[in-house]
């Protein structure tokens, strides 16, 4: 509104002080609409953490279910998350400097994970891999039984978490300079060393980004593990199995849980900020291709 | 390699690098074939040993200027470091270097792999004027010193006058002439070479004459050349070339639009010319003056125009 405006009578006859009741009523709208969504956002947070004492808070993370599914969560997630570095890694490399026919079919099926409702994600694992599934046979007479072990919890996580990994990995591959992978070839490169060497380097910031947040929703990882690796204490059951099983049994446990997995997540998105604006903030000294998104129909 | 953007420069290079897949024809340094399309020939840039320099030099910013050498040769080569007086910048990084640190760094870099071709694609686009100028200069230094073919890329005429012993004009994957800085302005084979040398080129229509040609240029003005031409032709003059004379008594007459000082010398801008004229000249020009035009016909480049 401009200055000529708020002097005199408004355009529609209005007096002055008519717009700035108007006015006054918006920002107040505005900040009511504010606080409503933060209070929405935290109010249950903050019942977590209130809901026993501080000391029956921390007693609750002690207990033997507890500590049980820390480690499973700890090594299942260890695990997934080398394996997700180890095999998305390149694979993300090869991707997002490659240009084939089918390639969006690739991205595609690279993503659907992300999309597919956990439960569905558990049900597949288990007719793909479980005793009676399309590999089962062959598992099975390889001595190999999958279903409800350790390693299908790993499976889960893998199958669910690792999409976030590879979606960030390849749009941070595919910021990476060109010139600069062909300067290395001309030097003599080989494709490992130029990996290694020139793109890994300048991509470390979005691929530590998009590493975090695989690993957050690994840790958070719940239906796809509980269909395909049931909820054994101390084997498969990992903290967020914990938390459904203690629901009926112990609530207060269930909740001392569930301050911990909030802990632990509230960290990684931390961090995956910290990294994610390092990367943005030191990027090569070319002007990069403006950032697209590797998803992105071309 | 000079040419308008588009024209396939930078492809060429890239193709003598290996970097362009799905090429054809020959490419061969020393009587080795890197590409022959028909024997199935095509060594993949690891094993072409070219000392290629992208557009902004392509330096690994995440490595020190030491690392990006040792990149190159496995090795520390203190030697370079020295000769391209960067050995105080051994431990500094790219981003933090000047335009003409990084062209010393990229070419130690490339010479680190003991290339037997330097390729260098438009070494100055990201430079100002006055760095382009002193980078210019030091590169032709190095140049002269190496003994190593070059090829450079470039869309500036004045930077391949300036570093090249010949000079290809490039326009649309086509080679239109290969030849010395000094034939490329004494004979340029069309209008584009003649554009780009930065002549003043017109359309006329030309007669014949027992002393080559006579052309009525369009607009106006008629202009005599060496060479034999008839019908509608081109003319290209060079700026330095044209000189004023008397318009009473001219048959090529313009109006003055804008004169510059230009250094020692003063770029005078017509309607439908630019000429080169001495500073110090006699005449005091000025927006709006009728000027006179003449050229010794030798000067004249008359090249065909394609109905």
């Amino acid at each position: 509104m401009n200055a000529a405006a708020t002097r005199g009578p408004s355009p529609d006859g209005a007096p002055d002080w008519v717009a700035a009741i108007g006015r006054a009523a918006v920002a107040v709208g505005l900040v009511a609409v504010t606080a409503i969504v933060l209070a929405f956002l935290l109010l249950p947070i903050v019942a977590l953490f209130t809901y026993q004492p501080v000391h029956e808070l921390i007693d609750g993370f002690g207990t033997k279910v507890a500590t049980d599914a820390i480690l499973v969560s700890l090594k299942t997630n260890a695990i997934a998350f080398g394996l997700m570095i180890a095999f998305g890694t390149p694979f993300a490399y090869v991707l997002a400097r490659s240009r084939f026919p089918g390639r969006d079919l690739v991205v595609t099926v690279v993503e659907l994970p992300l999309v597919m409702p956990p439960a569905v994600a558990g049900l597949a694992l288990l007719v793909a891999f479980g005793r009676l599934g399309l590999l089962g046979h062959t598992l099975s007479a390889l001595g190999i039984d999958l279903a409800f072990s350790q390693a299908a919890v790993v499976i889960a996580i893998v199958f669910v978490s690792s999409p976030f990994y590879l979606r960030g990995a390849v749009a941070a591959f595919e910021a990476v300079d060109e010139s600069l992978l062909d300067v290395a070839r001309t030097l003599g490169a080989g494709p490992v060393r130029r990996m290694l060497r020139v793109a890994v380097p300048l991509a470390t910031g979005g691929l530590g980004a998009a590493a975090a947040v695989a690993f957050a929703r690994g840790i958070g990882e719940f239906g796809a593990t509980i269909l395909f690796a049931g909820s054994f204490q101390g084997t498969t059951q990992t903290l967020p199995l914990a938390v459904y099983s203690l629901f009926d049994a112990n609530l207060d446990q269930a909740v001392a849980i569930g301050v911990l997995l909030i802990i632990v997540s509230a960290a990684i998105l931390f961090v995956s900020k910290l990294l994610g604006r390092s990367w943005t903030s030191s990027k090569s000294t070319s002007p990069s291709p403006a950032a697209r998104s590797p998803f992105a129909p071309r | 390699m000079i040419g308008p953007s588009g024209a396939g420069k930078t492809s060429l290079l890239r193709s003598v690098a290996g970097l362009e897949r799905h090429c054809t024809g020959q490419i061969a340094l020393n009587g080795v074939p890197w590409l022959d399309s028909t024997r199935r020939i095509n060594l993949i840039p690891e094993r072409r040993r070219v000392g290629y320099l992208p557009q902004d030099y392509g330096l690994f910013p995440h490595m020190t200027v030491a690392g990006n050498i040792r990149f190159a040769s496995k090795l520390d080569r203190p030697e370079l470091l020295e000769q391209f007086g960067i050995a105080h910048l051994a431990t500094a990084r790219p981003p933090s270097l000047s335009g003409g640190e990084r062209q010393r760094v990229a070419l130690a870099r490339a010479l680190a792999r003991d290339p037997h071709v330097l390729l260098l694609d438009e070494p100055f686009s990201a430079l100002d004027a006055i760095t382009r100028r002193q980078v210019r200069d030091e590169l032709a230094d190095i140049l002269t010193r190496l003994e190593l073919p070059v090829l450079l890329v470039t869309h500036a005429f004045e930077d391949a006058t300036a570093l090249a012993d010949r000079i290809a004009v490039i326009d649309r994957g086509e080679l239109i002439q290969l030849d010395t800085p000094t034939q490329l302005l004494a004979a340029p084979a069309n209008v584009l070479v003649a554009a780009l040398t930065g002549a003043n080129v017109l359309e006329g229509k030309a007669t014949s004459t027992p002393t080559g040609s006579s052309i009525v240029l369009h607009g106006g003005g008629q202009l005599d050349s060496t060479t034999p031409a008839s019908g509608p032709v081109h003319v290209a003059i060079h700026p330095w070339q044209l000189q004023l004379t008397d318009p009473s008594t001219s048959r090529l007459t313009d109006t003055i639009v804008g004169v510059h000082q230009d250094g020692g010398s003063r770029r005078i801008r017509l309607t439908r010319f630019t000429i080169h004229a001495p500073a110090n000249g006699q005449v005091p020009l000025t927006e709006g003056d009728l000027v006179g035009l003449g050229a010794l016909p030798e000067h004249v480049h008359v090249l065909e125009r394609p109905q």
